[in-house]
């Protein structure tokens, strides 16, 4: 199983191709073919805010500095809360095999790697699975355009993907609202195996950068465990020329 | 209130309608009685350890599962079959609308220490299908101890599946569904369902049971009884219809009041039917005496009232002074028992002394012609004349009856944990029996934890506490965050034993969550620690064991607390120390009652008699019946529950009911010169209604012994020993005594 880079999977809703083609009488195919062919920045450097909130509405805060490129490598550290910080975080993806991932653990002073067994499982403790995150193989799904609405300020497409037989997800069926304007995914929903809607994700802010339109906040809400995450993008650089080596676990011990 | 019985004569269609109406009126109420068998509510609101169980529920959400317990003796739940019912049950558990979270070797998660770092996982996430795979999982579970005796029972014989349940779920509705779910699952394995929500379903449900099945069976043995005592239909008829208008209105009051029945205090109606039907026994038979006498049926019911109104008010104050002494027990329910109980009592006296005459001065019975006698007067009389003869060996027999059974006492042990109140071959305790002893059990403590969680300190303390509960035995589970941050730096340090501990810096605790949770869910942690590290909970289960047992656990735990821990904030909860609570308060409950109600009792004799002599000697008789039942308790090991402290208000404030009839006879036998002779007159004329009367309610008990409740069956069998024991006491001890005693003026 394919994993996509983290940084990949946050962005991946957004970062998109400025298509402003004539988006009357496109099929579901076609929307979601835009959405994939999006164009993506070759490097990105961030800091992001993770809130977890749980049912009762207490928010647990991370936040990171991270760096991304292509979408294979990601490497990023702690910045809070304090009893973390220094740890830092290594993430290599492949194409045809499992994701390579190290955590550095200055109380330790050690690295230790993080198996990553299965999609299902949840990205940094956070409400996304790594499923969640990744950008879906196109031809992994059958589309249907079911109608266009507004959602906010965003005239959308609800497009609704089915996985084909022998795909392995943990959903049923995406519902997903693509902005007619850049074909960004601004809203998700996806049902799990019994048919219940399990999991909503929405984005609240989208900026463009370069030529790169980019969220700002995104949010995940797991609607059966009431619980949530958000997530929020600061000082965001891209194509910067980020090194090579910077993603190697020699490198993940130095990092501050 | 002789007046009063004129005018009741005089309109006996308005009386009828006013007290039938007003009786159906409160019986309106009867549909809004629930079933509430849970143990916390058990407890005054005020215990500390209530309020720790809603904090803890508040903080870390609710703690009850139901258990769904899976396998039989003979194979291993390790195949593939099995494996997959595992599976599919814990799917469709997960969807039951209250159902939370279901935790099973199927989805609990493994951390895993690997040479170059660490790895969580579910222990299954594709069922294994062949043999390797499937001695992998094995070889997986048990590699952990943390599941084994749990989720998988150490011989492998049994998997357990836990549902624990959202906050304000409705249980029952969750056991319904659980039920379908393993009703077609059933075999080759067996399927049990057990678990706190589930136990209190079945309890809920025999409780429903048990109101359907004795209800009917006690009106029956009652008609029976009373067509016996009383030897008309229309006797039988015009009783039942008072005692069923006095039970009504009674459950239609809890009703309004919002009240619900548990276990024990649901055989109120049953109670009420036995005792209800005493007052009406008298009045109707001494009609039949008075209309046998000739003239109308308006005027022996006229005389038969202004006979009868003193002795049923008094009988009926002192029952209810027995069961509203039981308003000094600290248990609410018991309270309310007491109270209710009192209420249908006097409920039923009023019927008795208004619908009952006006129903006579309406249809007139004929004077009945009985044909035979139960217990012919020849055979009392020379009973009691035998009683005077030999007076001083009937009271040294008593005396050192009842010293021996006083022994007993001492012995008398209570039970308070509902898992217990089954019948041994029953379902219900054979799945709690699995559980006890293969998969942890089902009592359990929960510790609230306050402090910096993260700090290596506190995690050391709970580490230290969670070794102490290991040490008391009995032990199923103890488990806490600080177990899952010695596993993960274990895991960390390549799996080396030596760091199965905690890591030295607050830093070090940090970092070691944060890797697992890089990998785990967010709501992980949600059921051990609150959300910014501030309190933790340690859960520790242990095998169901019988209130003894589970009382010496919470007051070793005090204990530790006190000598060990108290420079930190801790305080615990859970059905341990529940079941513990509650059995001191029976144990108090039961003294404060006894004494009391006797000296009301006796106050209530004194007062009327106005002497205190015989105050003192009518509770002689019933004070032999209640050291009698508990000694019976001790000597056979019967356990008791809340039916502990009710079996002592029943037999004084009925018991006393034998001790006024022979009492109030003696007087005016004494007042009229027949002295010497008095004692064995009263056996003869009074010892027959005093016997029926003692055997009918008593009779009305013991159809409490098939109850489904192992309690309430013991319970019913001792009432029913206690009445009949406090009526012959009666008859004979107080016989005995009140020659003895009696003033030598009157000589």
């Amino acid at each position: 199983m394919r994993l996509s880079t983290v940084f990949l999977t946050l962005t991946l809703f957004c970062l998109i191709t400025v298509s402003y083609g004539t988006a009357q009488g496109l099929t579901g195919d076609e929307i979601m073919k835009r959405v994939d062919e999006r164009n993506i920045p070759k490097d990105m450097k961030s800091e992001m805010t993770m809130k977890l909130i749980n049912k009762k509405g207490q928010e647990r805060v991370r936040s990171v500095k991270i760096i991304r490129q292509g979408d294979e490598k990601q490497i990023m550290w702690f910045l809070a809360p304090p009893d973390v910080r220094g740890t830092s975080f290594l993430r290599i993806s492949y194409d045809d095999r499992d994701d390579d991932m190290w955590l550095y653990l200055p109380a330790f002073r050690k690295v230790r790697r993080i198996a990553s067994r299965a999609r299902k499982e949840n990205f940094m403790g956070s409400d996304f699975t790594y499923e969640n995150m990744e950008k879906r193989k196109l031809k992994d799904y059958t589309y249907k355009l079911l109608r266009e609405e507004t959602l906010g300020e965003y005239q959308c497409y609800v497009v609704e993907s089915v996985p084909k037989k022998g795909v392995d997800t943990d959903y049923t069926r995406i519902i997903s609202w693509v902005w007619k304007g850049d074909h960004i995914l601004i809203k998700e929903d996806f049902y799990d195996k019994k048919g219940k809607l399990r999991k909503t994700k929405t984005i609240d802010k989208i900026e463009k950068r370069n030529e790169y339109w980019m969220p700002d906040k995104l949010r995940m809400e797991n609607i059966q465990k009431k619980h949530s995450t958000e997530i929020i993008f600061n000082e965001v650089e891209v194509d910067t020329g980020v090194e090579d080596d910077l993603f190697s676990t020699s490198y993940l011990k130095r990092i501050k | 209130m002789n007046r009063f019985t004129k005018l009741v004569i005089k309109h006996p269609w308005i009386t009828i309608s006013i007290t039938i109406i007003a009786s159906l009126l409160l019986a309106t109420g009867i549909p809004k009685v629930t079933i509430n068998d849970n143990l916390k509510d058990m407890l005054p609101e005020h215990m500390e350890s209530r309020k720790v169980l809603d904090e803890l529920t508040d903080t870390f959400g609710g703690s009850d599962f139901v258990m769904v317990i899976i396998g039989n003796d003979t194979g291993t739940i390790f195949n593939a079959p099995t494996l997959e019912k595992i599976k599919r049950i814990s799917e469709n558990m997960e969807a039951v609308p209250g159902i939370e979270e279901v935790r099973d070797i199927t989805n609990l998660k493994k951390i895993e220490g690997r040479e170059w770092g660490l790895e969580v996982f579910p222990f299954m996430e594709d069922v294994p299908t062949t043999q390797d795979e499937i001695l992998k999982l094995e070889e997986d579970v048990f590699s952990d101890d943390t599941y084994v005796g749990s989720f998988v029972s150490e011989d492998r014989k049994y998997a357990a599946v836990l549902g624990f349940l959202e906050v304000d779920a409705d249980e029952q509705m969750v056991y319904q569904d659980v039920l379908t779910i393993i009703n077609t699952e059933q075999g080759p394995e067996d399927i049990y369902i057990t678990g706190i929500p589930a136990m209190r379903s079945i309890v809920a449900r025999n409780i429903k049971g048990d109101m359907k099945k004795l209800l009917p069976f006690v009106i029956v043995v009652l008609a029976l009884i009373l067509y016996l005592a009383l030897g008309t239909r229309l006797g039988v008829i015009l009783t039942m219809l008072v005692i069923i208008l006095s039970v009504l209105p009674t459950v239609g009051l809890m009703g309004y009041l919002h009240r619900e029945f548990a276990i024990v205090t649901n055989v109120m109606p049953v109670i009420l039917l036995a005792l209800a039907c005493a007052d009406s026994i008298h009045v109707i038979s001494r009609y039949y005496r008075e209309i046998s006498l000739g003239g109308t049926a308006k005027e022996a019911v006229a005389s038969t009232m202004k006979d009868m109104n003193l002795p049923v008010i008094l009988t009926s104050v002192t029952t209810m002074a027995g069961f509203l002494s039981m308003v000094a027990s600290p248990i609410p329910r018991l309270i309310e028992f007491g109270i209710f109980v009192s209420f249908g009592v006097f409920w039923a006296l009023v019927l008795s002394l208004t619908t009952l005459p006006a129903f006579l001065t309406i249809l007139k019975p004929k004077a009945r012609r009985r044909k035979w006698e139960i217990l012919p007067d020849k055979h009392l009389t020379s009973f009691g004349k035998r009683i005077i003869k030999y007076r001083i060996a009937v009271v040294i027999t008593a005396s050192v009856l009842t010293a021996l059974l006083a022994l007993g006492i001492r012995h008398v042990k209570i039970e308070t944990n509902p898992e217990r109140f089954f019948p041994e071959n029953s379902e219900v305790a054979r799945a709690s029996r699995i559980s006890n002893e293969h998969l942890g059990g089902s009592s359990n403590v929960s510790i609230m934890f306050k402090g910096d969680i993260k700090s290596p300190q506190t995690l050391n303390r709970m580490l230290e506490l969670e070794d102490f509960i290991e040490s008391l035995g009995d032990v199923g589970t103890v488990f806490s965050i600080a177990d899952i941050v010695s596993r993960i730096n274990k895991a960390i340090n390549d799996n080396d034993p030596q760091y199965d501990v905690i890591p030295k810096t607050r830093e070090g605790v940090a970092q070691a969550l944060l890797l697992y949770s890089m990998s785990g869910d967010p709501s992980d942690f949600e059921s051990f620690v609150d959300n910014d590290y501030s309190a933790a909970q340690i859960t520790a289960r242990f095998g169901g064991l019988d209130t003894v047992k589970l009382s010496r656990i919470a007051k070793q735990l005090k204990k530790y607390y006190k000598t060990h821990m108290q420079d930190l904030d801790i305080k615990s909860t859970g059905t341990v120390i529940f079941v513990s609570e509650l059995a001191d308060m029976i144990i108090r409950s039961s003294v404060t009652s006894i004494i009391s109600s006797i000296i009301m009792v006796s106050l209530i004799s004194a007062i009327v008699y106005r002497s205190l002599r015989l105050g003192i000697l009518c509770v002689i008789p019933l004070s032999i019946a209640v050291i009698l039942s508990f000694g019976i308790m001790g000597f056979t090991g019967i356990e008791l529950s809340m039916a502990t402290a009710i079996i002592s208000c029943i037999t004084i404030g009925v018991g006393i009911d034998y001790a006024i009839h022979c009492t109030a006879r003696y007087r005016s036998l004494q007042a009229e010169g027949k002295v010497e002779d008095a004692a064995s007159t009263v056996v003869a004329e009074v010892g027959g209604p005093v016997l029926f009367n003692a055997f009918s309610v008593g009779m009305g008990f013991a159809v409490l012994m098939f109850s489904n409740f192992v309690p309430v069956r013991f319970f019913g069998g001792l009432v029913f020993i206690s009445m009949l024991a406090s009526a012959f006491g009666a008859l004979t001890v107080l016989i005995a005594l009140l020659h003895i005693t009696r003033p030598a003026r009157n000589q």
